[in-house]
């Protein structure tokens, strides 16, 4: 399949672009990808499958069910993401963020990690809102420290963490680390000298509400005209519902398709990595903490129900190990990972994973050896 | 932020007399309304239930109203000069969904992919409904709840459960597998619930074959070791339930 991470960019700068050998890759691939997806339909989809694939006709249609699981699950999420993020481009400006948000590093690290209780977005949604309020160049440890702990800390993640768990000892956990996390990896990147480093091209230039060059900021097609930046934003302009529709629908066509190759890879690994192999390793202290993670990573499911699947292991596997899955699964999966590379630079991001991935192992093997 | 699907200058109204549609535009309206339309439809067919747990069927077709909403602003912009932009994979991609919705027919996680994933009793998440009551009434899942908290003290009651059929080559020829998955949230989680039957010529009923099962629990020796099974005095098919998956 086709990553077309940076392709938005080398369509707008014509320096980076097709070259005739990178045409001819670009080509390739694209056949590939149309080859494998004709296989996949014509097997999936069982029209004359000879006997010889016949057992795959199943296997692929499990593959279909999955994908499709947790494409729509998602999906609601994202569009609850890129609306906000659209309601925050257009009615919100930058310098009222600015004005709100703290400028001494910790204390803005720490409200970001504690926005998402204002802002009700779960992992599908916390990234473009991130991304949006980093483009309102709202400062760094604030945006990353968001987009960490937003999953966890809201009140719709909080309560489903106590009802599945029939206690506040666990959610208090899960809150209290997810919290301290955020604030650590918010200080680590977000103290970075340069943020243009940190960030991913596009959002690197801070929107300027009053010098409003949409070739910067803003390649999309915006048939709107911005000059609600100008009035009050208690009195939007009219059209508004079609200007945030047609702001979240060309976020919703950037976000989306890493969603799609988060769950086609997810849906992947579950239908050919049998979850057995996984689970007969979970024992021990140590190994149980790496292969909830591993999990955590491989399911890829909405931080408001990891809870309950999180409960289902609780017999099988160490306090600590839930702990880790419940603290870093929101954090990285597949399918947010993928999407956090629109907002933040690869090697960031891998920064970012390596980074939770340490502090929840160690907060599952401290659990284990002390809890 | 970039957006490669379109990426004409600010639109100015053009009057329809041009009669050129924008194809790409008409793509993206297209693949907006088709995945919001494609949701609408496996809900009136039942068969959201297939993919997510129905606590989410609300939100699900709150999502398609965006959809159709959505594409329906874009509809607006069907005349406007055709940009540079040109057919990508990225349209291959967001067109994903809807192809395998609509060509690949839909069906509940089945026996084949239980090969995958292996069924394992204490892996399922516990019902929240403690079984109690009358075991004849119990499900698949009731019983996995009920087998891990109370072990061999059921030795003997009647089970009266509804599964699909999953053959284990573990198993002795007279024996097959009555499976329910149990969904939590979407079916990227399910787990499968099930136990072990013995009935005369069990390994010839065709796997994903739902069927009802009668009979009282008993202790097997699998493998070395005692699990529960039902010993089955009547074994029918069934149609499949009209919610194929638990939900604890």
């Amino acid at each position: 399949m086709e990553t077309p991470h940076h392709q938005p960019i080398s369509l707008a700068t014509p320096q980076a672009q097709r070259s005739g050998l990178g045409s001819l890759a670009r080509r390739t691939a694209m056949l590939v990808a149309w080859a494998l997806l004709l296989l996949l339909l014509w097997v999936a989809g069982d029209i004359a499958v000879p006997a010889a694939l016949s057992p795959w006709t199943g296997r692929l249609q499990g593959f279909t069910t999955v994908f499709l699981g947790i494409f729509i699950e998602a999906l609601p999420f994202l569009l609850s993401g890129v609306l906000v993020s659209s309601i925050l481009h257009l009615y919100v400006s930058a310098e009222r963020l600015q004005q709100f948000t703290p400028r001494n590093p910790l204390l803005a690290a720490l409200s970001g990690s504690l926005l998402g209780l204002a802002l009700p977005v779960c992992e599908c949604g916390s990234i473009p809102a991130a991304r949006r309020l980093l483009q309102k160049g709202v400062a760094l440890p604030v945006g990353v420290a968001f987009v960490l702990a937003a999953p966890v800390v809201n009140p719709i993640v909080i309560i489903s963490t106590v009802v599945a768990f029939g206690g506040w000892e666990m959610a208090a956990w899960r809150v209290g680390l997810t919290l301290l996390f955020a604030v650590l990896v918010g200080l680590l990147v977000g103290t970075a000298v340069n943020p243009a480093a940190v960030l991913a091209p596009g959002v690197a230039t801070p929107e300027q509400d009053h010098v409003h060059t949409h070739d910067q900021t803003c390649r999309h097609d915006h048939d709107h005209d911005h000059s609600h930046v100008h009035s009050p934003p208690d009195a939007p302009p009219a059209g508004a519902t079609r200007r945030v529709l047609t702001h979240a629908r060309s976020e919703f066509f950037e976000m989306g398709r890493f969603l799609i190759i988060g769950a086609l890879l997810a849906a992947a690994l579950q239908t050919f990595i049998p979850q057995q192999a996984l689970l007969a390793l979970g024992n021990g202290p140590i190994i149980s903490v790496l292969v909830m993670m591993g999990l955590a990573v491989l399911l890829s499911v909405c931080s408001t129900v990891d809870s309950f699947i999180a409960l289902s292991f609780i017999n099988t596997f160490t306090p600590g190990s839930i702990l880790a899955f419940l603290v870093f699964g929101p954090m990285i999966d597949i399918k947010s990972t993928l999407m956090l590379t629109t907002t933040f630079r690869r090697r960031i991001v891998a920064v970012i994973a390596l980074f939770c991935f340490q502090l929840a192992l160690l907060a599952g093997l401290l659990v284990n050896f002390f809890g | 932020m970039t957006q490669p699907l379109s990426s004409q200058p600010p639109s100015t109204p053009t009057p329809a007399a041009q009669m050129r549609p924008n194809y790409l535009v008409l793509l993206e309206v297209l693949l907006l309304s088709g995945t919001g339309a494609l949701l609408t439809m496996k809900w009136l067919r039942g068969a959201l239930d297939f993919y997510i747990h129905p606590r989410y069927t609300g939100l699900v077709l709150l999502a398609a109203l965006v959809l159709f909403l959505m594409g329906g602003a874009r509809l607006r912009d069907l005349f406007t000069p055709q940009s540079a932009q040109r057919l990508s994979g990225l349209h291959l991609l967001l067109a994903l969904p809807l192809l395998l919705g609509l060509l690949v027919p839909a069906r509940p996680l089945g026996a084949e992919a239980l090969a995958g994933r292996g069924l394992d009793l204490t892996n399922v998440p516990l019902s929240t409904q403690p079984a109690t009551g009358d075991p004849a009434e119990w499900n698949l899942l009731q019983w996995a709840t009920a087998l891990t908290v109370e072990g061999d003290e059921l030795q003997g009651e009647a089970v009266d459960v509804v599964g699909f059929v999953f053959h284990d080559e573990r198993l002795s020829r007279d024996a097959f597998y009555a499976a329910r998955y149990v969904v939590t949230c979407c079916a990227a989680d399910a787990a499968a619930a099930g136990l072990p039957v013995l009935w005369e010529g069990g390994n010839n009923l065709p796997a994903d074959t739902w069927v009802r099962v009668q009979g009282t629990l008993d202790l097997v020796t699998l493998n070395g070791t005692r699990v529960p099974a039902i010993a089955a005095t009547s074994v029918a098919p069934v149609d499949q339930p009209e919610f194929p998956y638990l939900f604890p």
